[in-house]
């Protein structure tokens, strides 16, 4: 029976490999782990892409191991390639990992750029809007003061050091009274319209008269004359709450009171006209 | 079979099976290999592999320390394979910790855009 008779080379090969059992396993284990660790790494499209190289490096050690082993599956060479296949394979995966998030972290970048763009453009045109708004309002005001000054002048106001002021003459008053003539209306009528159309300003009405008579007596006449304005004024359709009234009686004369034309300046109303906010200047005292 | 890892069991398997060609006149000390291996460590340790992939890092360290203790022994055939595995270990350790690195920039810059959008919509309102 030939089964009996082993082959020389059988029969050595198997003396060794009972011999060599206890000292040198056969590398099936690290070949399978090898094989394994490679399929895994091959098969991931993400590792194809982006650790080609890696990956070729740890087949090539595979297909050494492989070899080894065919000739002897013994050979501790072919365990050592197979754990330097496997290790290789470990590379080529975690490097393609690597190369994906870099890659990722670009793309997120660029979107983080965009999105910071697209805000401060946002906010730059808020800005832009705000400006121009900001740039017309103080168009308008300029030009609504212009358009006081212009009343004012018609008004033959004079600038002070408290703001404008303009002056109605003795002659617009019945002699000795409060009561005023029909010639004092068209100054009236057109400081209502200056008030209607600036409604953020305010008046005072001051009342004087010369040093003839009492002083109790010209106080009050003074008095009772810007009152009178004021209530013409109101006639017009000006608020009361928007027209002061003083009477300084023979107080801040700006003519002598020594001849008939000084006197006939002092007897006269000033009327002053509020800053933007509707402040009024007190006299200096 | 032993429930040891297949890796430890070829390493040690190795060790033991390698006097058998200690003496072998022919193969020159691995000085080449032993100075990549020494490099691909240092690599790997700067680029935070001790944190990042301990166990890869320590397996190097440890084939290291056996491949040179094979050096001085003159076992100089066991030394370059010991070698060649402490390089593939620090080369595993140092991918390991450049993806770890990587995979956590990524996440922190989609947390700061995913804030950035949150911000650009509250202000859109």
């Amino acid at each position: 029976m030939r089964t009996k008779i082993m082959k020389p080379a059988l029969a050595a090969t198997f003396l060794a490999a009972i011999a060599a059992c206890q000292t040198v396993p056969p590398q099936n284990a690290a070949m399978q782990n090898a094989r394994s660790v490679y399929q895994t790494a091959s098969a991931n499209p993400a590792v194809v892409r982006y650790a080609p190289i890696e990956l070729e490096q740890a087949r090539t050690s595979l297909e050494r191991a492989e070899s080894e082993y065919r000739d002897d599956p013994r050979s501790e060479a072919a365990g050592h390639l197979a754990y330097l296949a496997a290790r290789r394979a470990e590379v080529a995966t975690a490097r393609a990992s690597q190369r994906a998030a870099d890659e990722r972290i670009e793309a997120v970048s660029a979107e983080r750029e965009r999105v910071l763009l697209a805000a401060r453009t946002r906010e730059a045109e808020r800005a832009r809007q705000q400006a121009a708004v900001q740039e017309t309002l103080a168009r308008e005001a300029h030009g609504r003061a212009q358009d006081l000054q212009r009343q004012m002048q018609e008004l033959q106001a004079r600038e002070s050091s408290r703001g404008m002021v303009v002056t109605l003459q003795d002659v617009v008053f019945d002699t000795g009274s409060a009561t005023l003539r029909p010639g004092a209306y068209r100054t009236l009528q057109q400081l209502a319209t200056v008030l209607r159309q600036h409604p953020e300003r305010r008046l005072r009405v001051e009342g004087f008269t010369d040093s003839q008579g009492s002083e109790e007596y010209n106080r009050s006449l003074s008095e009772r004359r810007a009152t009178a304005v004021r209530d013409a004024l109101v006639g017009l359709g000006v608020a009361p709450d928007r027209v002061e009234v003083r009477g300084f009686g023979e107080a801040f004369p700006v003519a002598s009171n020594e001849n008939a034309a000084g006197r006939q300046l002092n007897r006269r109303v000033e009327i002053l006209l509020s800053d933007p906010s509707g402040r009024l200047a007190e006299r200096g005292m | 079979m032993p429930k040891s890892s297949p890796m430890r069991m070829v390493a040690v398997s190795m060790l033991v099976a390698l006097p058998a060609f200690a003496g072998c006149a022919s193969v020159p000390p691995p000085v080449d290999q032993l100075a990549v291996s020494r490099a691909a460590i240092e690599q790997a340790r700067a680029n935070g592999a001790l944190a990042a992939a301990p166990a890869d890092y320590e397996r190097a360290l440890e084939r290291m320390r056996a491949a040179e203790a094979a050096n001085r022994d003159e076992r100089y055939r066991d030394a370059r394979l010991l070698a060649e595995e402490a390089e593939v270990d620090a080369r595993a350790a140092l991918a390991k910790a450049d993806a770890a690195r990587s995979r956590q920039a990524l996440a922190e810059i989609e947390k700061s855009l995913q804030a950035l959008r949150q911000e650009a919509q509250r202000g859109a309102q």
